[in-house]
């Protein structure tokens, strides 16, 4: 790994940082918020049961969108930055 | 413990050794059945063998027939008596696919239905443990989403293998990302040597057919070695209780497939598809202009400056290694939260 490649790092190793990051996050969520929940002294157990799922499913969707956001996003980035690509499309 | 670890030497051996033996064997047999593709990628575009990746499916299933006998108590053979039913049948979904295309819908529905054992025999530990939270109890939602890794582990693997070696380079560095992490987390017994005995067998079984199979490829794996290889990891996760690290490890084909999926809308051969990715042109892969054009892993390396197929494979593996080093950080993480 040479200098260049440190300060100039390829922006899918930010992705793929970001993408673990919000994961480890949506671990910390849900054992700040969901865990903490007890069975015992609610009466509706099984309607808790299936709001976790639902709150869970919800938060990898956007887990998914976000990242296909971010994806979108870094093409974008990378082909501006692509001088065959701009003088390609001038001519 | 000194029986288990010769075991798990015998079977790295042994593997390595059937699939480096059967996949020269199976080349030619494809070869000579007309079974061959042209590399595309290459200047003078040389035809190569297809399908040769039933080596690495054969080698798996030998290795855990193999096992059954060596099998330490009848929960590890029962675990290993499903994973052997599921991969026999992926790997019949991939010659079937590879002799007569099936279409993107049906192969991950087929493989859906075909992992509905997990879910029926549950002989796994429907307590996955994640960073942070330790152990989560999900004893009815686990074995929904259980039936539904297989498909998606088979559908990244098979989705990534696009150029010499990416695939087999990429589940080479997983399957070792999968073994040293079961030194980390502490599994119980039954799910270790599960995790260890396939990680290693798939391992083996890989690195025998990535001699073949590295830039420049003499073979190619088709969709009977990508599935069968995808469908290897998915078990590993489920009953190795490798799910958190499994993911992570395998995040950049994760992040392949769900975007090709979301950026063409849906699953589609590449047939169906109207923009391609990337275009090749004297060996040089080019990104595409078109933004309505999936965007893939390799389009996303090329996007700023063309590349040759080998810079491309060696930027893959180097992301995959990337996320395998996360992937023990979390392994780390999760030991932490048990403790």
């Amino acid at each position: 790994m040479n200098l260049k490649s440190i300060l100039n790092p390829e922006p899918l190793y930010m992705v793929i940082t970001t993408i673990w990051l919000v994961l480890i996050g949506l671990c910390g969520i849900i054992a700040l918020l969901v865990v903490p929940i007890n069975y015992a002294s609610i009466e509706y157990s099984i309607l808790v049961s299936v709001l976790k799922v639902i709150a869970a499913g919800v938060a990898i969707a956007i887990w998914l969108i976000t990242w296909y956001r971010f994806l979108v996003i870094i093409l974008i980035y990378k082909m501006s930055k692509n001088n065959h690509l701009e003088s390609e499309s001038i001519n | 413990m000194l029986e288990e670890y010769i075991l798990l030497v015998t079977a790295l051996v042994l593997s390595l050794l059937l699939s480096y033996f059967f996949t020269p064997l199976i080349a030619k047999f494809m070869r000579s059945k007309g079974k061959i593709g042209k590399d595309i990628h290459k200047v003078d575009k040389p035809e190569i063998p297809e399908s040769v990746g039933l080596a690495v499916a054969i080698s798996i299933l030998i290795l855990l027939i193999i096992g059954l006998f060596f099998g330490l108590n009848q929960v590890i053979i029962n675990r290993l008596l499903i994973m052997i039913v599921i991969m026999l049948a992926v790997t019949i979904v991939g010659i079937i696919d590879d002799f007569r295309p099936l279409s993107a819908i049906l192969k991950p529905g087929i493989i859906t239905i075909i992992s509905i054992p997990i879910a029926i025999f549950q002989v796994a530990d429907p307590y996955p443990a994640i960073p942070i939270v330790g152990e989560v109890r999900i004893t009815i939602v686990y074995w929904a989403i259980a039936i539904l890794v297989v498909a998606v582990t088979s559908n990244a693997s098979n989705m990534i293998d696009v150029l010499n070696g990416s695939m087999s380079g990429s589940f080479l560095l997983i399957a070792a990302t999968g073994f040293i992490a079961t030194f980390i987390i502490p599994l119980n017994p039954d799910s270790a040597f599960i995790a260890r005995y396939g990680s290693l067998v798939l391992f083996g079984s890989l690195f025998g057919f990535w001699i073949f199979n590295r830039y420049p490829a003499k073979v190619f794996a088709g969709d009977t070695g990508s599935l069968a290889t995808g469908a290897m990891i998915g078990l590993i996760a489920i009953y190795g209780e490798l799910e958190f690290v499994l993911i992570v490890a395998m995040l950049p084909l994760i992040l392949n497939s769900f975007s090709i999926i979301g950026s063409i809308g849906g699953l589609k051969e590449r047939r169906e598809m109207r923009a391609r990715p990337v275009t090749v042109k004297d060996g040089i892969i080019y990104p595409s202009e078109d933004m309505k054009g999936p965007i893939t892993l390799v389009r996303l390396i090329v996007a700023d400056g063309e590349k040759n197929e080998k810079e491309i494979v060696k930027q893959i593996l180097k992301v995959v290694g990337y996320s395998c080093i996360l992937a023990l950080i979390s392994a780390l993480m999760i030991r932490g939260s048990l403790a």
